[in-house]
């Protein structure tokens, strides 16, 4: 069971149910046994009550007078029986009470004496006591009897039987409400849990940067601490940055410099220099620009808002191509997000629509369409113009599939590979086809459909 | 035309002014960006070359700080960070183009020329004037298609005065543009040199193309084609 609150639901029903079910189960037993008491503090009663009622006659023996002051006693099928038996095995009394037959069990000694249930003639349940006693009679002489006094049990269950009913009513009910209440407060009380799962998830789509404040307590070093980790990882990754950046420019300057000094200079070698140098630079631009891409979002990172960063490349880029009078027309979807930095999307973008302006003779096309994909929306750029295009033949050479940064040749560009690489590494396309403007049309398609 | 380097990395400007002497120029050079700014607001070039890495003042506040001033030379950018991030912020901030290091002195050169043209209101790299021509590529210049052999300082003043056609320029703009601060001011070889191009350009006094401003300076009077 993955689920916090599910496995707090799951051991409080049961631990609720097991407790509410054993309570249930002390009271019956309880209210039952009180009632089992009751029934036989009755019988003794009533066997004291025969007692005082019998009469003494020569024999001597003893009596039951017909008129009793119990009426139940002598109203047949009443439900309250006696039977008063002699040592040697005669009956003295039985009471009118009783038609038909019951066996009211056996021989007490004097001083003994027993509860126990049986069934009544007409198959209804009795409680019965029996007690041994030893009358003594006025000429001093003794004898032994056993009395017995059964008593209809149907009132006594039917009262057991509707306090069961009862019990079960209300802990059912009560057992209802308990775990409605727990859910309530389960549900009250894993709610900042939820709140850091949502946020953990908005983090990771880009669509926040860190957790809100104001987490109860025992979460605040939780969450205290995932936004100092976030924090560290994108200090982490801007110092890689800014390291590179610092790199490029300590390697290119020089290189520049080299270059300048060949250019003014007469040596038979100035060609071969100038090669090698060239090299050296494409392969310090293509493996630093590899290195400093991110590829992936960020924590914390909010998505780039894709329109307002094409715009201003468009604007540097309109500067540049200021003496083509070229028309570079952006067309982007509203609402259209790029999950990465803006670095990045920068970088593509400017790569795709750089080239697209040196080669285009008079316009230049930039499609963003959104799309809704399995996790988050997906995006797809698109990049076209008037110019040659790229043939069909030369698509996989000029996206240096297969050619290491190292066997650049002088000259190749490593515009399409970085694109490409970036691409990738966001776990996205690159195609190239063929433009209705005439020229290329360079495709990139971030995010996989629903 | 007058050039300001700013570019801290010594050989690479000591390399760059020479080779753009070399091809006509006067050179100015800075190596931070607060002295970049001095000569900027000193000689007001005709283009500026700023690298963004400087110190001091960066290059990236150095070009915000000259639009500020309202100085509206073209800028090109020297970069060695390559990233498109800092080629938008750097054009964004006012520079008109843009160039990765390393690169070859030609590209630089080229770049440079367009922008001066651009400055100039000139798209294409071939510019017009009535019956002048000048292809700033080629480095030739024809009069109704007959070229005419120009010396590299004669070509300088010819281009310095089509750029600006139409209006005044006085002999000592054109010593700024044409000569480093240190060249010794003699208004006399201005004067030769403008004297030597008429008859080049004019040999019959037909077209009268440089007219001469007594005491204001000369202006390129026939109208620039685009």
């Amino acid at each position: 069971m993955r689920s916090i609150s599910r496995r707090l639901l799951f051991s409080n029903t049961f631990l609720l149910i097991a407790f509410l079910g054993a309570a249930g189960v002390i009271l019956d037993t309880a209210f039952r046994d009180a009632g089992n008491q009751a029934v036989e503090d009755l019988l003794r009663v009533q066997v004291l009550t025969l007692l005082g009622a019998v009469v003494e006659v020569a024999g001597p023996t003893l009596v039951m007078p017909d008129d009793l002051a119990e009426a139940r006693f002598l109203s047949p099928g009443s439900g309250l029986y006696g039977e008063i038996i002699e040592a040697e095995g005669g009956r003295v009394w039985r009471s009118p009470s009783l038609l038909g037959s019951l066996d009211f069990g056996g021989w007490l000694d004097p001083g003994e004496s027993y509860t126990r249930k049986l069934d009544g003639p007409h198959g209804q349940k009795l409680m019965a006591l029996s007690m041994g006693i030893e009358w003594e009679f006025t000429d001093r002489e003794s004898r032994q009897y056993t009395l017995t006094v059964a008593q209809d049990l149907e009132s006594h269950l039917a009262q057991v039987k509707a306090f069961r009913k009862m019990l079960l009513t209300w802990f059912s009910g009560l057992t209802v409400l308990l775990l409605i209440a727990q859910a309530v407060v389960l549900r009250r009380g894993l709610q900042p849990l939820r709140q850091v799962e949502h946020e953990i998830a908005a983090i990771e789509s880009g669509e926040r940067s860190e957790l809100s404040a104001g987490y109860p307590r025992e979460l605040t070093g939780v969450t205290g601490n995932l936004n100092a980790l976030i924090a560290s990882e994108r200090g982490r990754l801007k110092r890689y940055r800014d390291t590179l950046d610092n790199l490029a420019h300590s390697l290119k300057t020089p290189l520049a410099a080299s270059t300048s000094l060949l250019d003014e200079s007469e040596s038979p070698d100035r060609e071969k220099l100038t090669r090698q140098l060239a090299r050296m630079r494409e392969i310090v631009d293509f493996q630093l620009k590899r290195a400093s891409v991110s590829g992936v979002s960020g924590l914390g990172q909010e998505p780039v808002d894709v329109r307002s960063t094409l715009h201003e490349l468009r604007e540097a880029l309109d500067k540049v191509y200021l003496h083509k009078g070229l028309q570079i027309d952006l067309e982007i979807g509203h609402g259209a997000k790029f999950f990465g930095t803006k670095d990045d999307l920068l970088e593509m973008m400017g790569n795709l629509m750089d080239n697209a302006c040196k080669w285009s003779k008079s316009r230049v096309l930039v499609t963003g369409t959104v799309f809704s994909g399995d996790k988050r929306p997906g995006l797809v750029l698109d990049v076209e113009d008037d110019g040659p295009g790229i043939p069909s033949g030369k698509r996989e050479h000029v996206l240096g599939k297969g050619v290491r940064g190292d066997e650049l040749k002088p000259g190749q560009g490593i515009g399409l590979a970085v694109v490409r690489e970036i691409t990738e590494m966001y776990n996205g396309r690159l195609i190239i086809d063929d433009s209705e403007l005439g020229g290329s049309k360079i495709s990139l398609r971030f995010g996989d459909l629903k | 035309m007058r050039l300001l380097i700013v570019e801290d990395d010594p050989v690479l400007q000591e390399s760059l002014a020479e080779q753009l002497r070399e091809a006509g120029h006067a050179v100015d050079t800075a190596g931070d960006g607060e002295e970049g700014l001095y000569f900027a607001e000193e000689y007001n070039p005709d283009l500026a070359i700023i690298d963004l890495g400087l110190p001091v003042l960066s290059g990236m506040d150095l070009i915000r700080t000259i639009r500020e001033k309202e100085l509206g030379f073209p800028i090109l950018i020297l970069t060695a960070r390559d990233r498109w991030q800092e080629k938008v912020d750097g054009l964004s901030s006012g520079a008109d183009d843009y160039l990765t290091k390393p690169f070859q002195f030609e590209e630089l050169l080229a770049r440079v020329n367009a922008l001066i043209r651009r400055a100039g209101g000139f798209a294409s790299p071939v510019i017009s004037c009535g019956q002048v021509h000048m292809d700033t590529v080629a480095q030739t210049v024809s009069v109704n298609d007959d070229e005419v052999v120009l010396t590299a300082f004669e070509y300088r003043l010819l281009e310095c005065l089509m750029l600006s056609a139409g209006k005044v320029i006085s002999k000592s703009e054109l010593t700024d543009r044409l000569y480093d601060q240190d060249f010794e001011r003699d208004s006399n070889v201005i004067e030769v040199l403008v004297g030597r191009l008429r008859r080049k350009l004019d040999p019959d006094n037909t077209i009268n193309p440089i007219e001469t401003l007594r005491g204001r300076g000369y202006r390129f009077n026939l109208e620039a084609a685009d």
